[in-house]
């Protein structure tokens, strides 16, 4: 194709070489280095594609052979040009489309936001609206990479970094979102300590703080298991209480249980190979539609994709086509083995355990159980036992006290900054 | 019969014969292309035969609808369907 193209450039011209020694000439004309691109034959003679400027110098050779020389065929710019002279209205289209094209280029067409969480996206979109970058604005115009960067990370709080990186008529804004550290806990608060789960206390470490329950007893959520208020009892003083920021470790033997329905059949989908294409073309931001037929697959898989046509040095050139394939699959119900289900089931239903679970519980058992609800459905329970910490810091007074002791009924309190 | 020197030299040296006895070099791509190179110009062309002139004498393609793709002074691209490559050898002394 490039060696076509660069011979049409240079320009050739086809001869008919007719004689007995037109293999001499042929062979004449490249001792002489005559750029020859190829050679066939005809009915009369051989056709020889040689370069325009190397034609004026053939007569030599053909005299010498004893040959005839005809052109045949001319292809060159000059003369393709003087062939389509008449042709106005398709130079002037031309030109029209050069200069769109040209004037599209040098806009932003596409706005593309990686790396940002869903909820930053509409700040994002306002703040580069700010700053010009848009569809449709001239690239030209935009404020240099500094100042974008700056603006997108004063109008968005949880960007630790941001960049616009222009690829042809592409915006590409890669951000990065600030990583935050954990909440430091702040020990001069007051603060109760109440179970975070059901359970029953099988050990206590209480480092500050009143301990309302004994190793044996059964708390429920929420219920107090050291309080943060204490007695500042001095012997012939009126009763006092302070408060502090109460620390424990309560390890209770817990019991979490999670169920969930599971299908004893699965689907299977078989593709036929029938496929149907919807193409979409799109120019600068606006989707063109080809056409195409209605799409009649009872059942079918769908799958999208998206070709951009990329200019070298240039990058996205705003022009794409987006498929959209249905492929026609033939949906049919395979019997799982009840094994193979309860195995998938208790692999799941332990993974969700685990996401309720404190950090350090250790698992002391746990067991499976299954009940058929009808012929397809099963319904699997797992239940595990687990030796864990309990303790859950919450402020002062939104604890339920289960302990003997009620402070509400104390009259006379007072903080431990008195 | 001996070996010429600078085929023993080519020996010796591993240098390929092509460059040093002005041996032609014929790579054949199935039965539709066939390049030659280091030859000395074309010989004959008809519907059915292609001659090439080399270092070691004429070297006839057969086939059909065989013409020359590209041709330039060192090297030539011939295309078509190939039947035979026939040496003709001449005397060497």
């Amino acid at each position: 194709m490039l060696n076509k193209f660069f011979k049409f450039l240079r320009g050739y011209v086809i001869i008919n070489v007719y004689g007995k020694n037109a293999p001499r000439f042929l062979s004449i004309c490249l001792r002489r280095g005559f750029r020859i691109y190829g050679a066939r034959l005809s009915d009369k003679g051989i056709l020889i594609e040689m370069d325009a400027r190397d034609f004026m110098r053939v007569r030599g050779a053909a005299k010498k052979c004893r040959v005839k020389v005809r052109i045949k065929e001319k292809h060159t710019v000059r003369r393709a040009a003087y062939a389509r002279r008449y042709r106005i209205p398709l130079l002037i289209a031309v030109s029209i489309c050069v200069v769109i094209a040209a004037q599209c280029a040098g806009r932003i067409w596409l706005i593309e936001i990686d790396g940002a969480d869903d909820k930053y996206i509409d700040s994002i979109t306002a703040t580069l609206d700010e700053i010009g970058v848009k569809r449709g604005s001239l690239k030209k115009n935009l404020p240099d990479g500094m100042t974008m960067k700056k603006k997108l990370l004063e109008g968005t709080d949880g960007l630790a970094w941001a960049w616009v990186y222009i690829d042809g008529v592409k915006a590409r804004v890669q951000v990065y979102e600030k990583i935050i550290p954990p909440s430091v806990v702040d020990k001069s608060e007051p603060c109760d300590i109440v179970a975070s789960c059901d359970g029953v206390v099988r050990g206590m470490t209480v480092k500050a703080g009143e301990e309302r329950v004994r190793e044996g007893d059964a708390v429920q959520t929420g219920d107090l298991l050291v309080a943060g208020t204490v007695s500042a009892y001095r012997e012939g003083d009126a009763e006092k209480y302070i408060l502090i920021h109460s620390i424990a470790e309560v390890r209770a033997y817990t019991t979490h249980t999670a169920s969930g329905e599971y299908k004893l059949t699965r689907e299977v989908r078989t593709p036929t190979g029938r496929r149907k294409r919807w193409r979409v073309l799109e120019l600068f931001g606006k989707a063109l539609s080809l056409p195409h037929g209605n799409v009649t697959y009872e059942n079918y898989d769908r799958t999208e994709n998206r070709f951009e046509l990329n200019i070298p040095f240039f990058g996205y050139s705003g022009v794409a086509l987006n498929t959209v394939e249905f492929d026609e699959v033939n949906v049919t119900t395979e019997q799982i083995p009840l094994e193979t289900v309860i195995e998938n089931a208790k692999n799941e239903l332990e993974e969700k355990i685990a996401k309720e679970l404190t950090p350090g519980a250790q698992l002391d058992d746990k067991s499976v159980e299954y009940e058929q609800t009808d012929n397809e459905t099963i319904k699997v329970t797992v239940r595990m036992n687990f030796t864990e910490n309990i303790a859950a810091s919450v402020p002062i007074g939104v604890a339920e006290d289960k302990g003997e002791k009620n402070i509400d009924d104390k009259t006379d309190r007072s903080t431990a900054g008195d | 019969m001996g070996k010429k020197l600078s085929e023993r030299v080519a020996d010796a040296w591993g240098v390929p014969k092509d460059v040093i006895m002005d041996m032609p070099r014929i790579t054949v791509t199935g039965d539709r292309e066939i390049y030659i190179e280091n030859h000395r110009g074309i010989a004959g062309f008809d519907e059915n035969s292609i001659s090439v002139t080399s270092g070691i004498g004429r070297v006839t393609v057969y086939g059909n609808n065989l013409k020359i793709a590209a041709v330039r002074r060192e090297d030539i691209l011939i295309s078509g369907r190939f039947k035979k490559i026939e040496y003709e050898v001449k005397n060497v002394k």
